[in-house]
């Protein structure tokens, strides 16, 4: 067989990766390519250069300091590759396997199945290639280079920190590739095609939502890993795969930056001298785990590799379209609709309600988005939690307000992810149902796509915050906790939905001006967020959580009401807005 | 009779100097386009002849660069929503939310058009069942036939009993069974009093329910008259010799002949 048809199909299928599965059909590619190229290596450039300060504003920079530091570094870039890379795979989840569409298209055509394949494979490991290099050049060149510039090192030494990192981290990306395909594989191998339909949604939005909050808080996790690996009883934190690679890297090159002369005599101040002996002997103790990191690193990345291989292989033998995906229960769709219709009246208000709740339930993109703002809210807390107890450590331990921020931060986060979800069509050519069947007014629709969103975005999250409320505190304080944040995410999304007044799902999708936005939007974040954790506190110390949820519902009637007011005369929309053209900025069209 | 008591008195759809220019473009040129109450108008043409683009500025979906669309006597871009309450269009894409079931499709656009819950609910049943995919209601769309996904269509145009309906090849995906009763309900919806604007690549189909034909070429009508008028001006025995006398440049054996010389052409 010539390579003639395996070439043109993996160029075909690594177009369509990138094309489909992700960047929208509707923009323009080259446009998003360069932009998504330049934002990956500036965002390298950038935190090479950040990571770097300290080793190039270090007037004494040893050789063990060095040694040491590296491994927060190594830690944090290893990292970084495996979890994004492992990100941007999940982000094509469904075009990891010849589907539907290749069945069709090309089941028909003289060429092998295992051509086919094989094709797939390639592109799929063309795709994470390209991403991861675009990813790590900048910083396997600059970093290594950065981290040196003060010590004595060669020109081959430094080459060989240079390959050595772009070696490390191009592994890591491929252990989060393989990982992600492994897991797809085993999955579909074990559950049969029928069964994994149904599966394969939830499992990649666990696993979205659990890799993008480990990505989010690696410079947390980077710091507390380094801390750790330098105490001998914690190394069960060593189980983390990014450091078997760091202990592959510590293996390879590690004792160039290790065993590097000291200065001698008056050249080294005292202070300096015992502090490099210091990081040198911390550095020899965990130097004896290397050996068997970097063994763990090669065994898992190849085992990973075959295992994600053989199953692609095996799942892919045939080519045939999916099994259509099972209808939900008729008596719990009924059940579920009766009661909400009990809730909500108005046809079009239910019209819009349970629209929502398909669109942003069944949707891959609206389902993306949710993904990504429940993991940004599961960091923030997080970052809540630190921050917040470490700033009021004097104080009793009850009501911190880094515990207390969980609630509102968790809830913002979802509420801005619901508000950009809601711009997002649930199916842009199907709009046309929507744009001849209304009846003039959004009012309505909006007031549907609320309930839906008061109800996945803030009384799902409180009704789940309470058992850990009240396991901290105590069951009255949690349902005190509940009914303030219900009241406050009731106001938030009323006030988020205050200027909206086009259709939702339903309209052309007309991207914000992030560069403006995004600062302000991060700040109010921040912002409002710990304002309401500190009120939310005092009045939880003053008993009068009551009281403080009751202001927060008189927001929300206010909100209702200027809401109602401003919706009393129809502003007009357009339903097919479309992005500008990119030569637009340039007066080209 | 349902709709006649509707549709007493209406003047039902005109189209007058319909006009759509793309970049300067025109793809359609003064078209004139009448549907009274009762009639089912035949509007034929060939691919790319313009024939999607008067049925979009026709449902107030795309604005014609010149001339008017009134219903009833009344600019419909005077109140759209208004026409649209009357209106059942099925598109000549079967574009649908693809994770959406069939019913839950039929539900979205019923509460859209206010339709009461229990009475939707009793149409959706019926009409599913009448067009046989009742056992693949709840199934989502994206794992429909191309003919099951137009039965969707025609349900929900259907749906809110219109006094209008713009049909653009609505057959297409059909099996024959479906392409029959899908015949008969024209013909029993004019008869009912609805206006039909009724856009079809099927000869037989339009000769046999249709009172009147258009044929569109190049963006501009070339013929407007009865079947039967038609055949006996242009001296032909069906509506298809007439449809290839008028658009057909060329010998379609010909150009069959050509076509296959091509396929069969070695290095």
């Amino acid at each position: 067989m010539s390579s003639g048809p395996r070439r043109l199909l993996t160029a075909h299928f690594l177009r369509r990766l990138i094309d489909d599965d992700l960047i929208s059909p509707n923009a323009d590619r080259h446009e998003s390519l360069s932009m998504i190229g330049a934002m990956l290596v500036s965002l390298g450039l950038f935190v090479s250069v950040i990571g770097s300060m300290r080793y190039l504003f270090n007037p004494y920079l040893t050789p063990g300091v060095a040694s040491l530091s590296a491994l927060f570094d190594h830690f944090l870039y290893t990292a970084a590759a495996m979890t994004a890379t492992a990100l941007l795979t999940l982000l094509v989840w469904d075009g990891l396997a010849v589907d539907a569409r290749d069945a069709s298209v090309l089941g028909a055509m003289p060429i092998r199945t295992r051509t086919i394949v094989a094709a797939k494979f390639s592109a799929l490991i063309t795709f994470a290639a390209m991403f991861a290099a675009a990813l790590n050049l900048v910083p396997s060149l600059i970093a290594p280079a950065l981290m040196v510039s003060k010590l004595s090192v060669s020109f081959l030494q430094l080459l060989a920190l240079i390959l050595t990192q772009g070696l490390v981290v191009s592994m890591a990306a491929a252990f989060g590739f393989f990982a992600v395909l492994a897991i797809r594989g085993v999955l579909q191998a074990l559950l049969g095609r029928t069964l994994f339909t149904r599966v394969a949604p939830v499992v990649q939005a666990i696993l979205l939502v659990s890799v993008a909050s480990a990505f989010l808080l690696l410079p947390v996790v980077a710091s507390r890993v380094s801390r750790a690996w330098l105490e001998p009883q914690s190394r069960a934190v060593m189980m983390a795969p990014p450091l078997w690679f760091v202990g592959l890297q510590e293996v390879l090159t590690g004792d160039i930056l290790a065993e590097l002369p000291r200065p001698t005599g008056r050249r080294m101040p005292p202070r300096i001298a015992a502090a490099d002996a210091r990081a040198t002997a911390l550095y020899a103790n965990a130097r004896q785990l290397f050996p068997d990191l970097a063994a763990t690193a090669v065994v898992k990345l190849t085992a990973v590799t075959v295992i994600a291989l053989v199953l692609f292989a095996w799942n892919n033998r045939r080519m045939e379209a999916p099994p259509p995906a099972a209808a939900t229960a008729r008596w719990l769709r009924r059940g579920f609709g009766a009661t909400a219709r009990l809730a909500v009246r108005h046809p079009e208000t239910q019209a819009s309600f349970f629209f929502t709740l398909q669109a942003l339930l069944r949707s891959p993109q609206h389902r993306l988005s949710l993904a990504a703002s429940l993991a940004f809210g599961l960091t923030a807390s997080v970052f809540a939690v630190a921050v917040g107890s470490a700033t009021r450590r004097g104080e009793a331990a009850a009501f911190t307000a880094g515990v207390l921020a969980i609630q509102p931060v968790l809830i913002a986060a979802l509420l801005i992810g619901f508000r950009h979800a809601v711009r997002v069509p649930a199916e842009l050519a199907a709009n046309w149902a929507v744009q001849v069947a209304w009846r003039g007014n959004t009012r309505r629709h909006i007031a549907g796509a609320k309930v839906a969103g008061a109800l996945l975005f803030v009384a799902v999250p409180v009704l789940a915050l309470i058992p850990f409320y009240a396991m901290l505190f105590t069951p009255r304080d949690a349902v005190g906790i509940a009914l303030c944040g219900l009241a406050g995410g009731l106001a938030a999304l009323e006030g988020m939905f205050l200027g909206y007044t086009k259709m939702p799902f339903a309209c052309g999708y007309l991207p914000a001006n992030l560069k403006t936005l995004a600062p302000i939007g991060f700040f109010s974040f921040i912002f409002f967020t710990y304002q309401f954790a500190h009120r939310e506190r005092a009045a939880l110390q003053s008993g009068s959580a009551d009281d403080f949820a009751l202001t927060l519902l008189i927001l929300f009637v206010a909100l209702r009401i200027v809401d109602a007011v401003k919706r009393r005369t129809v502003r007009p929309f357009e339903f097919d807005e479309m992005p500008e053209p990119p030569t637009q900025r340039l007066g080209l069209s | 009779m349902i709709g006649a008591s509707r549709n007493g008195g209406g003047r039902g759809l005109e189209g007058h100097g319909l006009t759509k220019r793309y970049s300067s473009v025109a793809v359609v040129r003064e078209v004139d386009v009448v549907v009274r109450p009762g009639e089912v108008i035949g509007y034929l043409g060939p691919n790319g002849s313009g024939k999607t683009t008067t049925v979009r500025m026709l449902t107030g979906l795309t604005e014609p660069s010149d001339g008017t669309v009134l219903h009833d006597g009344r600019n419909i871009y005077g109140d759209l929503v208004a026409f649209r309450r009357r209106l059942g269009y099925v598109p000549e894409e079967a574009h649908l939310y693809p994770f959406l079931s069939g019913r839950e499709y039929l539900e979205l656009v019923g509460r859209l058009r206010e339709l009461p819950e229990a009475l939707l609910e009793k149409k959706i049943v019926s009409l599913l069942e009448l067009f046989g995919i009742l056992n693949a209601a709840d199934q989502p769309i994206s794992s429909y036939s191309k003919g099951m996904k137009q039965k969707v269509l025609i349900s929900a145009a259907l749906l809110h009993d219109p006094d209008l309906l713009i049909l653009d090849e609505p057959e297409s995906g059909l099996d024959v069974t479906a392409v029959l009763v899908l015949r008969s309900l024209i013909t029993e919806l004019a008869r009912r009093g609805k206006a039909i604007l009724y856009s079809s690549h099927i000869m037989e189909s339009v000769e046999r329910v249709c009172s009147r034909v258009m044929v569109l070429h190049r963006g501009v009508v070339v013929a407007d008259d009865s079947s039967v008028n038609l055949r006996t001006l242009m001296s032909h025995d069906s509506l298809e010799a007439v449809f290839a006398e008028l658009v057909v440049q060329d010998n379609p054996a010909r150009t069959a002949s050509d076509i296959a010389d091509v396929a069969a052409m070695r290095a």
